[in-house]
């Protein structure tokens, strides 16, 4: 056999080959598998990767899908003053920034010298295309500084300034249903309307992910460790149609403007559904600046303004003595040529009749002559059967701020408490109670809650809630709701007091109201003789009832060189304005004149 | 004299040392070797997957920033106030028909709700 030269040597080489290797794996195992808590914890804090992405606050879009109320990217453009110090340009950084986002110069500087700070805001919520011009003007572009460093040109670029993305809220339709959609605040919170009430539904969800990332400090995919997606906030849907809101919002400013009106504001509704349609209050304000509005134009008086009613309430009245048997159409009163004292008090009509039937009374808006029927029916019937109505109640619109009026008990009444509130005085209501008494006598008698809210929709098109009609009562017979829609069309007849709400082709039910205001405590008590709340309410085609408006102004009217007031009655401020918008809403609905619909509504074609 | 002849030993194959070719720890060697570079190759498969999702990612979001600005643009373009006062710029004459002149064409289906047809004829 053949001796094996060097047969020492190499046993020698393979084991010291075998100990280096030996080694190194076994520290190299210990490294990874067990490694020291100094070694790993500043490694993995560097690599370590963390981010909260924000879900986007839900939509809320009207009936047919148009979007009024969205997130939209934006940033907040902040500095690090550290990183600045030691590598940036503080004074391009101070320059091009006051530049281009308008911020004081002094202000910049400021931020700057607090160089132990690495996050300092310097515009919030910069819109998207605002950035990206001024990235490619500053960011992207090499800048030279006037002074260069040792007589050498060095290329800066505007170190140190950062962009975080921090979605804004957007209205693109800008003042339209501003009062109804309300706005949400800077962190993102509703603070008003359906961003108020549907908040817990409209807030996103944060999403996280952590993960670890590599040395050009982008995430790695493989190291992903948790990922839970953001979730956007559920869309809202609405009842109201931008169409019929846009004519309703115009109309009721061009009130406020040709009469002089303090403030006007308007509903329209669905009878049969008790969906809001449209819903509008002048003065009204832009919802991307809603915090440079003052705080009496984001009132949405249409549910938060308590006034007394005047003469609509007499269809209420009417109805309920009515629906009692205590009186018949047909009935005749004596309205004292239009002066009448009960109770020590006197009583005026503003047209002097003599006797007429109950019919008549409500035609030419009878203040005697509702008063009589009042007393017939006495205190405690009056109030229940006003009650029937929800007077005194909210009627749970889905939106804050929302009145419920005033109405007390008949044992807070005087002696001639009956008389005043059957012509609609002591009595304090908001205009959807009204429009909802009135729509109760369209709809034979079955008073609808009012829906602003159709549904909720998921992101992924799940419905998590869809509203359907609700029955709020029934505070008449429907014999006695068709009789009495026979009565108020009559009003917009000739003779009657709302001959200029009829809308042409079609025939029109309402009633008028012009009520005196209330005059403060603090200035003395009682009511003003000069300022008026006017408005009229009314429902079409009265056939086959399907819409009904409302439209109230508050202190129209104009003064005559002799010092009378003029033009402030509620046939002649509200019933053009009513007419105006069921002239639209009968065309744009497709509502046929004999009371047929051709369709029930435009997003169900 | 008879020299002896110092003869020098000749290293040839049959007298040198053979050592047998380790076929195991080689085939072993070679495993470890494909399985490591398929590791890696995997790992790196994995990176440049890894890196494609990211970008896709990262393409999706930006296109869903670009239709959320577009959709708030659609929005605000198309909403009523814009509309009218597009249509005073460019002088476009529209306004809805008066009463007289609509024809309305359509069948009852007594049910109250939706009639078969609904056609509006305007005349000039």
């Amino acid at each position: 056999m053949a001796k094996v030269r060097f047969k020492g040597r190499i046993i020698v080489l393979v084991v010291i080959v075998l100990l280096v290797f030996s080694s190194i794996g076994f520290r190299l195992s210990m490294l990874h598998l067990h490694p020291a808590e100094w070694v790993i914890e500043p490694i993995q804090e560097g690599r370590m990767y963390e981010w909260k992405p924000v879900g986007n606050r839900g939509r809320i879009v009207d009936r047919n899908g148009e979007i009024l109320a969205m997130d939209r990217p934006a940033y907040h453009v902040y500095l690090d003053p550290k990183y600045i110090a030691k590598y940036g340009d503080p004074e391009a950084v101070s320059k091009y920034l006051s530049m281009e986002f308008k911020v004081p110069e002094e202000d910049i500087r400021a931020k700057l010298a607090k160089t132990s700070r690495q996050y300092e805001v310097i515009k919030k919520h910069v819109p998207g295309h605002q950035l990206k011009r001024f990235k490619a003007r500053a960011m992207g572009v090499v800048y030279t500084p006037d002074e260069l460093v040792n007589g050498v040109e060095t290329n800066i670029y505007l170190r140190g300034v950062k962009f975080a993305e921090a979605p804004i809220r957007n209205y693109p339709k800008g003042p339209l249903m501003a009062h109804v959609v309300g706005f949400s605040n800077h962190e993102g919170v509703g603070s008003a309307g359906i961003e108020q009430r549907m908040d817990s539904y409209l807030r996103g969800k944060e999403g996280h992910r952590v993960s670890k990332k590599d040395g050009r400090r982008h995430e790695i995919y493989s190291a992903r460790q948790v990922d839970i997606p953001p979730e956007d906030g559920a869309t809202i849907v609405l009842t109201l149609d931008q169409q019929l809101q846009y004519v309703t919002e115009k109309t009721v400013e061009r009130v406020c403007r040709e009469f002089n009106a303090k403030a006007a504001w308007a509903i329209v509704q669905h009878v049969r559904t008790g969906e809001i349609l449209a819903m509008a209050s002048f003065p009204t304000y832009d919802l991307n600046r809603f915090n440079k509005a003052p705080e009496e134009w984001r009132r949405n008086r249409a549910i938060s303004f308590n006034y007394e009613p005047g003469s609509t309430m007499k269809a209420g009245v009417i109805a309920a003595a009515l629906d009692n048997d205590i009186v018949k159409e047909t009935d005749i009163f004596d309205c004292e040529n239009g002066y009448w004292v009960y109770g020590g008090k006197s009583l005026r009509d503003s047209h002097g009749e003599g006797k007429i039937s109950v019919a008549d009374i409500i035609k030419v808006s009878s203040n005697i002559g509702t008063a009589k029927i009042a007393l017939e029916m006495g205190n405690d019937l009056l109030y229940e059967s006003l009650k029937k109505y929800h007077f005194g109640d909210r009627l749970g619109v889905g939106i804050p701020g929302e009145e419920g009026g005033i109405f007390y008990s008949p044992k807070h009444w005087s002696k001639i408490s009956a008389t005043r509130i059957g012509m609609g005085h002591e009595i304090g209501v908001t205009a959807l109670q009204v429009l909802s008494m009135m729509n109760s006598i369209a709809y034979n008698g079955v008073q609808m809650q009012p829906m602003l809210v159709k549904k909720i929709v998921a992101p992924d098109g799940i419905v998590l809630e869809e509203f359907s009609p609700t029955v709020l009562g029934r505070p008449l017979n429907p014999d006695t709701a068709r009789r009495m829609q026979k009565l108020l069309a009559r009003v917009t007849e000739d003779g009657g007091t709302g001959t200029k709400a009829r809308v042409e082709g079609y025939t029109v039910a309402g009633k008028t109201g012009t009520a005196q205001k209330i005059k403060p405590a603090a200035e003395g008590g009682g009511y003003y003789s000069k300022n008026f709340i006017s408005s009229f309410v009314g429902f079409l085609p009265v056939e086959n009832p399907e819409i009904g408006i409302i439209v109230v102004a508050d202190d129209p009217g104009e003064y005559t060189d002799s010092g009378r007031k003029i033009k402030y009655y509620g046939g002649t401020v509200c019933g053009p304005a009513f007419k105006e918008i069921a002239e639209f809403s009968v065309r744009y609905l497709r509502i046929a004149p004999e009371g047929n619909r051709i369709y029930v509504a435009r997003p169900e074609e | 004299m008879a020299t002896k002849r110092k003869t020098k030993k000749r290293t040839t194959k049959k007298n040198q040392v053979q050592v047998p070719f380790p076929v195991l720890l080689a085939n072993v060697l070679v495993l470890v070797a494909v399985l490591g570079l398929s590791y890696m190759w995997l790992c790196s498969r994995c990176d440049a997957l890894g890196k494609d999702i990211k970008s896709k990612e990262g393409e999706l979001y930006a296109a869903q920033k670009r239709l959320v600005n577009e959709q708030d643009r659609w929005s605000s373009i198309t909403s009523p106030a814009n509309l009218e006062r597009a249509i005073r710029k460019y002088k476009l004459d529209m306004s809805m028909p008066r009463e007289q002149q609509i024809v309305r064409i359509g069948s009852w289906n007594g049910a109250g709700r939706t009639a078969q047809a609904g056609l509006k004829i305007a005349h000039p």
